[in-house]
């Protein structure tokens, strides 16, 4: 989309602090949350919907668009399933 | 609208934050979600569909699944469900970057720069990652719920296969970056092809027991597809969303390494070398057997009792016959404890999930630490269907694969029951001395048979 370079520096930047932060959040965990955890950070990975999304709005031809549309279903089930199921399990551990 | 999005990825990271502690987890899951909301919202305010009645469609019914899956699946199943939804983001993964492959090939809409070496990295990366996340994990799913073989699945000359494959592999995707022009569909769908295959070798070979760790690491791995699949459009909520659950799961992965005493290469290498230890079982003598009618008395005149559930009460379903025994004891003035190693159950954690669905008090549940320093005042330990997690060669055998692990120590308790399902090892193939010491009784039979008949021995009185 954006015809300017890229600035590759920031980009790293941004990654290496983000990749940081995951290290420093999961590190301390006790092991009793790990099954939601994983369930949980595994729906954040189904953040891939919002690629899909912004590809499906400039598909050219049928083929991609199709392509599109499958990527939007697998991903909307990772989502919506993987933030429903990790909610179920702690709703169980709150009492 | 990019402060949408540094609003969305704010609710991501505090909401991954707020998960960590128990008391606070939930509302960090639906803070997280929230998120994801945002950010979908947000990329469709800049993008527009173009027929938004196909997408609603698409999007509901992907939603009813998810929400039907989630609300129905048994607690036990968790772990293969967790492999299958991560295959799904990693399949989306693969196919953004397919999408983007074929519109590098469109010369119709070129000329903004987008054929760069950079941009191709990215592509190529979608798709070689997403596409073993996606095969791998649907391999994990089938092992885990025995719709394949549990164990390890070798063929001759695997290993040479894989780097064959790797080689192979390296070779398209190095020709398709490098290349100048445009590039064709064979080399596109060969890419794709490759990468499903390369996530089926990846997995069919570690077994069932180390499952866990593969499913962690997938899950680090579908996070590294989207943010692969983000520096493709230069999407900044996917890069960080995505490199933060890439190194998330990555230390998920290590801590699960470090609780099972493996090494992340070993987990990996698998069934390559499987058979390297195995001659080791000398003479091995025959454990002391009890009825479930004689344990009766010792739980009877226990003051304190500590319950070791395992992978056995898990597949046995036996979690609420556990809770209803715990009850009986604590009415006949029994002080009672879970003591829950970190990798109990099917999946790290997964021991503390099945508890909760049969409601039992939180306050019970004992850690690693706190349980052994509790062992050498218990009266009585019953394990349930755990095994390694119990071993003493882990203390005590300094040439057992086991020695370093962390284990509970049961063995200190003055009388140990075991309950299992018959004569069988561990995940790690070995006898465990546990069972041959004076002061351990076995209780063959299906464990919830066995605990609902202890618990109605109590009922006679």
């Amino acid at each position: 989309m954006e015809t300017v370079g890229v600035d590759y520096g920031w980009l790293a930047f941004c990654m290496v602090l983000a990749g940081w932060l995951g290290f420093e959040l999961i590190g301390k965990i006790p092991s009793q949350l790990h099954t939601p955890l994983m369930s949980g950070t595994n729906a954040i990975s189904g953040i891939t919907l919002v690629g899909a999304l912004a590809t499906l709005s400039y598909a050219t031809d049928a083929v991609t668009e199709v392509l599109c549309y499958v990527a939007i279903f697998f991903a909307v089930i990772n989502v919506v399933g993987g933030y429903c199921v990790t909610d179920r399990m702690l709703k169980m551990f709150k009492k | 609208m990019d402060a949408l999005f540094v609003l969305a990825a704010v609710l991501l990271i505090y909401g991954l934050k707020l998960m960590g502690k128990a008391a606070t987890a939930r509302k960090g899951n639906v803070l997280s979600g929230a998120g994801m909301l945002l950010a979908v919202a947000t990329t469709l305010w800049i993008f527009p569909p173009k027929n938004t009645w196909v997408l609603v469609s698409v999007v509901t019914f992907g939603s009813l699944i998810g929400i039907w899956t989630a609300a129905y699946v048994k607690m036990t199943a968790m772990p293969e469900l967790v492999a299958l939804f991560n295959g799904f983001g990693g399949l989306a993964s693969l196919l953004v970057g397919m999408v983007e492959g074929l519109k590098l090939m469109d010369t119709s809409d070129n000329g903004v720069g987008s054929n760069s070496v950079f941009t191709k990295v990215a592509i190529v990366s979608a798709i070689v990652i997403g596409g073993i996340t996606f095969t791998g994990s649907l391999v994990a799913y089938g092992k885990l719920s025995r719709k394949l073989p549990g164990g390890s699945i070798v063929f001759p000359f695997q290993m040479y296969v894989c780097c064959g494959l790797g080689c192979w592999l390296y070779w398209w995707l190095y020709g398709w970056v490098t290349s100048e022009s445009f590039v064709d569909l064979s080399s596109l769908s060969a890419i794709v092809i490759l990468s499903l295959v390369a996530g089926v070798l990846f997995t069919l070979h570690i077994g069932g027991g180390d499952m866990p760790v593969v499913i962690a690491l997938l899950n680090s791995l579908s996070g590294v597809a989207a943010c692969a699949a983000g520096l493709i459009s230069l999407n900044k909520v996917l890069i960080v969303a995505g490199c933060l659950v890439g190194t998330s799961g990555l230390i998920l992965t290590l801590i699960m390494c470090k609780a099972m005493n493996r090494s992340i290469g070993k987990v990996l290498l698998g069934g390559f070398k499987a058979s390297g230890t195995k001659a080791q079982s000398k003479s091995f003598g025959e454990p002391k057997t009890m009825s479930a009618e004689d344990a009766y008395f010792p739980l009877e005149a226990a003051r304190t009792v500590a319950i070791v559930p395992g992978y056995g009460l898990a597949v046995a379903q036996a979690q609420h016959a556990v809770k209803e025994l715990v009850q009986k004891l604590t009415e006949n003035g029994a002080e009672v404890f879970y003591a829950i190693h970190p990798v109990a159950g099917r999946m790290p954690g997964h021991m503390n999930v099945l508890l909760a669905e049969a409601d039992v008090d939180y306050d019970q549940l004992t850690e690693l630490e706190a349980a052994n320093a509790r062992f050498p005042e218990t009266d009585v330990t019953i394990v349930v269907g755990a095994n390694d997690v119990v071993n003493p060669a882990a203390v005590e055998n300094k040439n057992s694969p086991l020695y370093g692990m962390p284990i509970l120590e049961v063995f200190k308790a003055k009388t140990v029951l075991v309950l299992k399902r018959g004569q069988g090892k561990g995940f790690s193939g070995l006898e465990n001395e546990l069972f041959l010491k004076d002061n351990v009784r076995m209780i063959y039979g299906d464990a919830k048979k066995t605990l609902t008949q202890l618990a109605a021995q109590f009922k006679g009185e």
